[in-house]
């Protein structure tokens, strides 16, 4: 479903992202993994349109989207739910999720997402008139979530979905991944909560320093002595 | 009624308009970070444009105002893909002083356009309606109601345009996060060019509504551009909402003035109030850091 080719990008003069490949398929969970400043986010956010690569390709459903700008590739079923979760803080969480599903004509389909994305998240359904500027991390993050699923996307790429919430908060996002995954939801996430992640992921990635340093089954990883070590911790 | 009355009266008609202009300033500064000092010219075009509408093709006063706001947002469609859509594809660096330039640039030409094509000359018209209408001691002109009838109409439209409908959401969301506006598929130089459009239609309505009041020439814009600059820093830069109170403030503490201290003292007591401010409250009456524009 989604394809990099020897993507290399970079900020300026420093580059962050080296040679990374990768392939994902249709209905797969998988993880990206990695320390602080490993490149997870900028690739990420490359796919997104957000970042334009130095080199590379990145095809999507085998369309080539290199360089397409952020605001087409949400039509074409690619949602990106960022870490800064970008909310419009002065909108109320209802005019949020309409936000989210800008992109649909038909409002049937808005309303029938709608109430998808409130009963996934019933905390937004009591918060529906409530300034999103006002919210808890934990509520920010539901509704950052919600928005990107607002467009009934094909593919969701979450970028550290439980950071800075708490472990009750960090559940209920995990569940979100479940159930997206029951749907045959695409999902890619980055995370530094690995543990978690891992139970919920089909396949995974290992980035460091820029590249894709390992990749292989959430049950071949969680096994693996260097990343038990490095990212889990145990000995 | 009384003295207090007749200010009142007089101070809202006179705020109404100020509202009208600094709305379409706020909303540019809030969605495009532009600090527009071309505004005033779209103010004299839509007088212009009015002026030749009336008079030399004979349309009557509502087709001449609103073919004068429709040919202003024209205009503000074509400055913005011409200029400052070029500027933003090339550098986003310094961008509130390149378009504060820019926006000085567009104003000496828009000026000594008019004076080229239309000559230095006072165009306008002796009125649109005629007659007056008594306000308990006060005889007000009925162009006067006209004009502030317009203000409102053009801003509570306006306003629920913002907040109701989709395509004012997703100008709304452009203010608030650029980056989150294109995640959920907005395509922020179409939103861009629209704010800009509409922004000079705003002013441009101002201009023509006025016309019986203020005759059109090539420079008569820079008045209601300080007004409402004058406006935007009282309330605070790019609140939408804020920006309509403060016309109504500014149009009072005018007109008090105007009562007390007679012709001329108006500006020296308003920038006297706006020092002040500025001392006391650097973002302005209602300005928070960091709030950009909700029209609530």
């Amino acid at each position: 479903m989604l394809e990099l080719q020897n993507l290399n990008v970079g900020y300026g003069y420093l580059q962050v992202v080296w040679d990374v490949s990768l392939k994902i398929h249709q209905g797969e969970v998988v993880a990206i993994l990695g320390l602080n400043g490993a490149g997870k986010t900028t690739t990420l956010k490359t796919i997104a349109g957000v970042l334009t690569p130095k080199s590379g390709k990145i095809l999507f459903n085998g369309q080539d989207i290199t360089g397409l700008p952020t605001c087409q590739l949400v039509k074409l079923g690619l949602s990106f739910i960022p870490e800064e979760r970008n909310l419009f803080t002065a909108m109320t969480v209802r005019e949020n999720l309409l936000m989210g599903a800008y992109i649909l004509k038909d409002n049937a389909e808005v309303k029938r997402n709608l109430d998808y994305v409130l009963e996934l998240f019933p905390r937004l359904a009591e918060r529906s008139k409530q300034l999103a500027g006002t919210m808890s991390g934990g509520e920010r993050q539901m509704l950052a979530i919600g928005r990107g699923l607002m467009s009934k996307p094909k593919m969701v790429m979450l970028d550290e979905p439980s950071m800075g919430l708490s472990p009750k908060n960090v559940l209920v996002v995990f569940d979100a991944v479940k159930k997206l995954r029951e749907e045959k939801v695409t999902v890619v996430i980055v995370e530094q909560n690995v543990n978690t992640t891992l139970s919920v992921a089909d396949r995974a990635y290992v980035m460091e320093q820029g590249r894709i340093a390992m990749e292989g089954s959430s049950e071949e990883l969680a096994k693996d002595d260097h990343v038990r070590k490095m990212y889990l911790g145990i000995a | 009624m009384g003295e207090f009355g007749d200010i009142l009266v007089t101070a809202v008609l006179r705020g109404g308009i100020y509202a009208l202009m600094a709305l379409g300033l706020s909303l540019v500064f809030g969605v495009m970070n532009i600090a527009n000092f071309a505004h005033g010219e779209f103010y004299m075009l839509g007088a212009y444009f009015a002026y030749f509408s009336f008079t030399t093709f004979k349309l009557g006063v509502i087709p001449s105002v609103l073919i004068a706001a429709l040919l202003a947002f024209a205009v503000g469609v074509i400055v913005e893909r011409g200029l400052f859509y070029p500027l933003r594809k090339r550098s986003k660096k310094n961008w509130l002083m390149n378009t504060f330039l820019l926006t000085l640039g567009v104003s000496i030409i828009l000026q000594n356009g008019a004076k080229l094509m239309w000559g230095s000359r006072y165009r306008g018209v002796t009125s649109y309606f005629g007659g007056t209408i008594s306000v308990g001691t006060m005889q007000i002109p009925n162009d006067r109601i006209f004009a502030f009838a317009v203000a409102c109409i053009a801003i509570a439209i306006f306003v629920l345009f913002l907040n109701k409908t989709k395509l004012g959401r997703a100008i709304r969301s452009v203010s608030m996060d650029e980056t989150g506006a294109s995640l959920v598929g907005v395509n922020l130089n179409m939103i861009h060019t629209l704010t800009f459009g509409l922004s000079c239609m705003l002013a441009a309505l101002a201009g023509a509504c006025l016309l019986p009041l203020t005759p059109a020439f090539p420079v008569m814009g820079i008045n209601p551009l300080y007004k409402s600059w004058f406006v935007l820093i009282l309330v605070g830069m790019g609140n939408l909402g804020a920006s309509i109170v403060g016309g109504l403030i500014v149009g009072l503490l005018e007109t008090i003035s105007y009562f007390q201290f007679g012709a001329g003292w108006q500006d020296v007591i308003s920038l006297a109030v706006i020092i002040v401010i500025l001392l006391v409250k650097p973002n302005g009456i209602f300005g928070k850091k960091g709030v950009k524009s909700a029209a609530e």
